[in-house]
């Protein structure tokens, strides 16, 4: 698996089980867990029938802020409900009420699975509809489009990690994601940075048209230096893609919302698969040292002897 | 009990019969030598690479190998390391075999030492490759009994 | 094998040869004990003399012979940060395995990344010559399995990056 899923594989997988025609309705009542610290909670409070599915995320103060309530409303419209205490927002379905066909139901669930998703994407949608806004008075202006310019528009920042945010700022001409990353372990660190390297060269290597990405170590990027809360730490660097219009395009949008938000997942994830990767290799390369070291053992062992060559006492 | 501490004394250090100080294992035969001093030694060194710039590189090889200063100062010693790295460092590597065989067999023993203490200093870490390619010839015309030796030569240079 | 890596392991290999000649021999200051002599370190007079040897400031191996012990030290090949992160995961890899390694010492001597400590029970169980492959193989190998690490992460890195990019 070499990219990962946007949608929550556990809710899709609980709710196919609840929704396919012959299943009996049973009692639910399970936490799960997403990456960045999202919980989300199925639970079944009201009737066996009811599946509640409420949504916790830790930057939701962030998020409504750049309109997620409205955001989710206008997705699930008729399925929310006021959230459950503790969670930021919920929805509930009725098995009795579902969707008449299967592949209804099956975009319902994906619907469903994609909460976390769709909540994130909240500043991302105000991001581009910012970008088309500007880009149109830019047009109106006539002004020269290559010519970057100081639109003074506001840097959205999602702090969804404990030490780790999400930057977006919109212009006329592009559209910025910053990431800032901060890794807990010294090898995650220099993995980290062969990995970022990478994203840096691909553009210049081969992806002509991939998104423009910078990578800055300790420093945060010019756009953000003056948003309050940037922390100028040793062990944080910076991460910025630059989204041109053809990135952001109308019918390229979704796509590119979820593959950005995806992106530290994917990228941590990588380096976890490099290091286990690593480790069996090593493990591999042992045995064959031992295989080698045996070899000096003579072939014939009449008696066994400790390793400082004590024999063991006859009894 | 006023010092438990009392079992950890290495009574042997007061016993001068059970000890063997490390001076003690140079050997009688160069015991009695006058170390060389820094000029002595410097001197003898501008004399070799006068030898040197004739082209007279197995001269003076021998010359600095016949005459190492065993019992002089840690200076002294590293002087004339640096002395023999130099000749070493010169000599074209087609002719390394010719200027070893040459050599008489107590000065192949001596030259292991300096290769050895070559290695070990970080000024030679440039020159590694031609320490090295002296010390496959060494071994070839001498072979492992020059390490043997080396290993057991008390008389350091 | 590179021109320069040959006389490198050549000078190793003989001098190995040459210094692993051991006996067993039982401790001078303690009463019925049978230690190596080279980390006891309390008779000076059973202790040889150590050899150097170096390829470059970063490759270097030192070999401490005594009489009933060898102590081999390898310090390995690391470029960049990424080498010696892959180095020093692999040294600790492996003493972390050092029992099954019996010739293994659980800690490098300092200034060098891995030890060796070769003792004459060692020499009596197992073929002389064939220790002495092991240690070359063993230096050979490292060097190779950790460079191959690094182009595999970077290949990976490059691979991962560019299949992110082109989803945009």
């Amino acid at each position: 698996m070499l990219l990962l899923q946007y949608h929550n594989l556990l809710i899709q997988s609980i709710l196919q089980e609840r929704f396919a025609p012959d299943a009996q309705p049973t009692l639910i009542d399970q936490v799960i867990s997403d990456f960045d610290n999202v919980t989300y909670h199925v639970s079944t409070p009201e009737s066996k029938t009811k599946i509640l599915i409420s949504l916790s995320v830790k930057c939701y103060k962030d998020l409504e802020k750049y309109g997620v309530t409205a955001l989710l409303q206008r997705e699930y419209e008729e399925y929310a409900v006021a959230p459950e205490a503790g969670y930021d927002f919920s929805i509930q379905v009725d098995l009795e009420n579902l969707p008449a066909t299967a592949e209804e139901k099956e975009t319902l669930i994906l619907k469903i699975a994609l909460l976390k998703r769709n909540a994130m994407a909240a500043p991302f949608e105000k991001a581009f509809a910012e970008f088309d806004r500007l880009a149109a008075e830019a047009a109106k202006n006539s002004l020269d489009l290559s010519v970057p310019e100081d639109s003074g528009s506001e840097v959205m920042a999602i702090h969804y990690r404990e030490e780790e945010s999400i930057y977006i700022r919109a212009s006329h001409d592009r559209v910025t994601v910053i990431f800032s990353v901060l890794f807990r372990e010294d090898t995650d660190r220099v993995f980290g940075k062969v990995f970022l390297q990478e994203f840096v060269d691909a553009r210049r290597r081969s992806i002509q048209n991939a998104p423009q990405v910078l990578y800055s170590n300790k420093e945060p990027p010019l756009e953000i230096r003056n948003v309050p809360g940037v922390s100028v730490k040793d062990d944080i660097s910076y991460v910025t893609f630059v989204l041109f219009p053809r990135h952001i395009a109308r019918d390229r949008r979704e796509n590119c919302i979820s593959h950005i938000q995806i992106f530290r997942d994917y990228f941590h994830y990588h380096i976890k698969c490099s290091k286990a990767y690593m480790h069996s290799r090593m493990r591999f390369r042992v045995a064959e040292f031992l295989k080698v070291l045996n070899r000096a053992k003579p072939e014939v062992e009449e008696e066994k002897k400790t390793s400082s060559g004590r024999r063991y006492g006859t009894r | 009990m006023a010092n438990v501490n009392f079992r950890r004394i290495n009574i042997d250090i007061l016993e001068p019969e059970n000890n063997i100080a490390p001076e003690e294992l140079v050997p009688p035969s160069i015991a009695n030598l006058p170390p060389a001093s820094v000029a002595e030694i410097q001197s003898f060194g501008q004399s070799v690479r006068a030898a040197l710039s004739r082209g007279d590189h197995a001269d003076a090889l021998a010359a600095a190998l016949g005459n190492p200063p065993y019992t002089s100062s840690e200076e002294v010693k590293a002087i004339h390391l640096t002395t023999i790295l130099e000749i070493l460092s010169t000599v074209k590597s087609t002719d390394i075999s010719k200027i070893v065989e040459k050599l008489s067999s107590e000065d192949r023993d001596t030259l292991i030492k300096y290769l050895y203490k070559g290695m070990g200093v970080p000024e030679s870490h440039g020159i590694s490759g031609v320490l090295l390619a002296w010390h496959e010839k060494v071994i070839e015309v001498s072979g492992q009994g020059a390490i043997v030796r080396f290993l057991s030569d008390r008389r350091m240079v | 094998m590179s021109q320069s890596l040959r006389p490198y392991l050549d000078c190793v290999r003989s001098s190995l040869t040459a210094a692993i000649s051991l006996q067993n021999f039982p401790s001078q200051v303690v009463e019925r004990h049978n230690r190596p002599e080279v980390e006891a370190n309390s008779t000076p007079e059973v202790i040889l003399n150590p050899l150097h040897i170096s390829r470059n400031e970063h490759e270097k191996v030192l070999i401490e012979p005594s009489i009933n012990s060898v102590r081999v030290s390898i310090k390995i090949k690391q470029a960049d940060e990424i080498e010696h992160l892959l180095v020093h995961k692999f040294t600790r890899f492996l003493t972390g395995r050092a029992e099954a390694f019996m010739i293994l010492r659980r800690k490098p001597v300092k200034g060098y990344d891995i030890s060796f400590l070769i003792t004459n029970f060692h020499t009596e169980q197992m073929l002389k010559h064939k220790l002495v492959d092991f240690i070359i193989q063993f230096m050979e190998e490292v060097d190779k399995e950790i460079s191959e690490m690094k182009l595999f992460l970077n290949a990976r890195a490059r691979f991962v990056a560019e299949a992110f990019l082109t989803n945009v």
